[in-house]
């Protein structure tokens, strides 16, 4: 469980597959094919759809990006799951019927992670659907995360993503110099 | 994938002979501007600064000896400059012109410098070779030297004119000098994003279409959907903020509805944060508005949404900074110890857009220290690699 990792999560539709897989070194897979650090505690759920991919560092390091699965299932594997990240990223499907709905199911389900780690959001399908706008799911948010980044984000842009990391990464540490 | 320069929508393009003034304002300004404007076989153009300008420099006044001292030290190599002045002599390759002088003088001494004008080596690479520049690390020159990469945040694919357009190359000055202040502010009243950054405030307060006419180009803030509908062409907007608005009467008027289908039909709507982001950027070019306390202390109401603006270095950080705490300039200055002109250029889009503000207005925010977040220090050096990698990708990827 040393390797580091950056989650993401997110509703149906959010574009975590397709996010991981702008950002990713290797062809996304998913558990199915591959007996991560997840499934090795719980060999029964191998057959979970999640994301994963791979960032290899100059130094020879590896990040990895986990997606996490549907939320209707394996809530209990998202502690596994983000021992030991980075941070988390919730893509949140504009899109959808009730925004608001998911961003604060997907906020409680992470809340420790949260609280000890730093969040990004992006908001996704924006080009779809522009209402709710960005300072409503500012006013949204929890007092305690008034310094979280959300941005207009479309998954399929990696430039879109890769400003996300950043501000994840620049959240939890100011003084990191580029 | 588009370009970052053009990721938040608009574009640019390019021409003319571009003159700057310094030192030179009032009616000293306005005759040149006049003088400029009948020139038909000539193309001038009047701009705040660009890396491919002529400066015009009125050494008698102090804020035109400041400048002239900022581009001596600055690029001793020398760069298109007429000094005017009561005693003005030649040096340095700039032309003298000693006071009083005639029209024809001066067209004569523009006409000598883009004639003296060699081919130009790649601007980004001539730069590079200045010290000045090559301590700064925000830039490095890859293989041949022909396509700079900026390091240093995600907008990886901003190009070094594009930089210089938005976010100048003035180099640190010392804060405490009065002279070398003035040398790097400008005043935000006489600029389209300042003047559109106001009426957006004005127009969010009584829930109105608020129109601005001026420059021959109309505005209409719309507050409902958070957006500046204009008749102006996007290549033409970033040339139009770059523009000191001279005095020029703008006209503001409240309007009960939006304007009718006849009227409005070929107009765009910018997102307004979008819009005066890129403005100010390039109004302000590294510099800060005139009469900014260096001391007062200012937040970020919430993050700019970086994935839809012009993006340039380290406005992410920057953005962390200010999102967290509030902070002076001397103070995010300290912390972050960035040159000047980034934070100053974000410091204008910020609060030009409306989004950094007065700590003492916004509402105490919750900024109790997390203590259990104590990984970063840690891994620093991961996130450190993790950036470069990222980065360094972008580049491949456009490449
Ligand atoms: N129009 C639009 N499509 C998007 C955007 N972001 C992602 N998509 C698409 O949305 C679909 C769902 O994305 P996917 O990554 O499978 O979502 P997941 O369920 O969270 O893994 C894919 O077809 C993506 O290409 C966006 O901002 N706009
Ligand atoms: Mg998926």
């Amino acid at each position: 469980m040393n390797d580091h990792k950056i989650i993401f999560t997110g509703p149906v539709g959010a574009g975590k597959s397709t996010a991981i897989r702008s950002l990713s070194d290797i062809a996304p897979v998913s558990t199915d094919e591959l007996a991560t650090d997840i499934t090795a505690e719980r060999k029964e759920q191998t057959t979970v759809a999640m994301d994963y991919g791979v960032l290899k560092l100059d130094g020879g390091e590896t990040v990895h990006l986990y997606g996490t699965p549907g939320q209707e299932r394996f809530n209990f594997m998202w502690d596994i799951l983000t021992q030991g990240g980075i941070g988390l990223v919730l893509l949140i499907n504009n899109s959808r019927p009730a925004p608001f709905t998911d961003l604060h199911f997907f906020l409680s389900a992470f809340e420790k992670f949260i609280d000890t780690t730093a969040l990004a959001i992006g908001i996704t399908q924006m080009d779809k659907a522009d209402s709710p706008t960005l300072d409503d799911y500012y006013r949204e948010l929890p007092a305690k995360y008034f310094n979280t980044p959300i941005f207009e984000v479309d998954a399929r842009q990696r430039h879109d993503v890769v400003i996300l990391v950043e501000s994840l990464l620049f959240s939890l540490d100011q003084c990191l110099e580029a | 994938m588009n370009t970052t320069a053009e990721q938040d929508g608009f574009q640019d393009n390019d021409a003319p002979v571009r003159i700057c003034l310094r030192g030179i304002e009032g009616l000293g300004r306005k005759s040149l501007a006049f003088l400029f404007s009948t020139q038909a076989n000539r193309r001038l153009e009047l701009v705040d600064e660009h890396p491919d300008a002529i400066t015009i420099i009125d050494v008698d006044d102090y804020r035109g000896k400041a400048a002239w001292k900022e581009i001596q030290s600055r690029e001793p190599a020398g760069r298109p400059t007429i000094l005017l002045g009561l005693d003005a002599v030649a040096q340095q390759g700039a032309v003298a012109l000693q006071k009083p002088f005639r029209t024809k003088d001066i067209l004569a001494a523009i006409d000598s410098l883009l004639k003296a004008r060699k081919p130009e080596p790649e601007p980004a690479a001539a730069r590079q070779d200045s010290p000045k520049r090559a301590q700064d690390a925000t830039t490095r020159v890859e293989g041949t030297g022909r396509r700079p990469r900026l390091s240093a945040h995600a907008a990886t694919s901003l190009n070094e004119r594009e930089l210089h357009a938005f976010v100048g190359s003035a180099a640190d000055v010392d804060l405490d000098d009065p002279a070398a202040r003035a040398s790097i502010e400008y005043s935000p009243h006489r600029f389209l994003a300042h003047r559109l950054g106001d009426l957006v405030l004005s127009a969010t307060r009584e829930d109105k279409y608020l129109r601005l006419s001026c420059c021959d180009a109309q505005f209409i803030v719309d507050p409902k959907k958070r957006c500046i509908h204009t008749d102006v062409e996007k290549s033409r907007l970033r040339s139009l903020g770059a523009l000191p608005m001279a005095g020029e009467p703008a006209r503001r008027q409240k309007l009960s509805a939006f304007p009718d289908e006849s009227e409005s039909q070929k107009w765009q709507c910018f997102s307004w944060e979008a819009l005066i982001w890129r403005m100010a950027l390039a109004c302000s070019r590294g510099r800060l508005p005139e009469g900014t306390n260096l001391d007062q202390r200012y937040q970020l109401k919430r993050w700019p949404n970086l994935t839809r603006l012009m993006l340039f270095p380290h406005a992410t950080r920057i953005s962390a900074a200010w999102v967290a705490s509030p902070l002076s300039l001397k103070e995010i200055l300290n912390r972050l110890s960035l040159p000047q002109r980034y934070v100053f250029a974000f410091f204008s889009a910020a609060s030009a857009a409306g989004l950094l503000v007065d700590a003492a207005t916004h509402p105490p925010a919750d900024t109790m220290e997390n203590t259990s977040k104590q990984q970063p220090r840690q891994r620093r050096g991961l996130f450190r690699r993790l950036l470069k990698t990222l980065y360094k990708k972008q580049g491949d990827h456009r490449a």
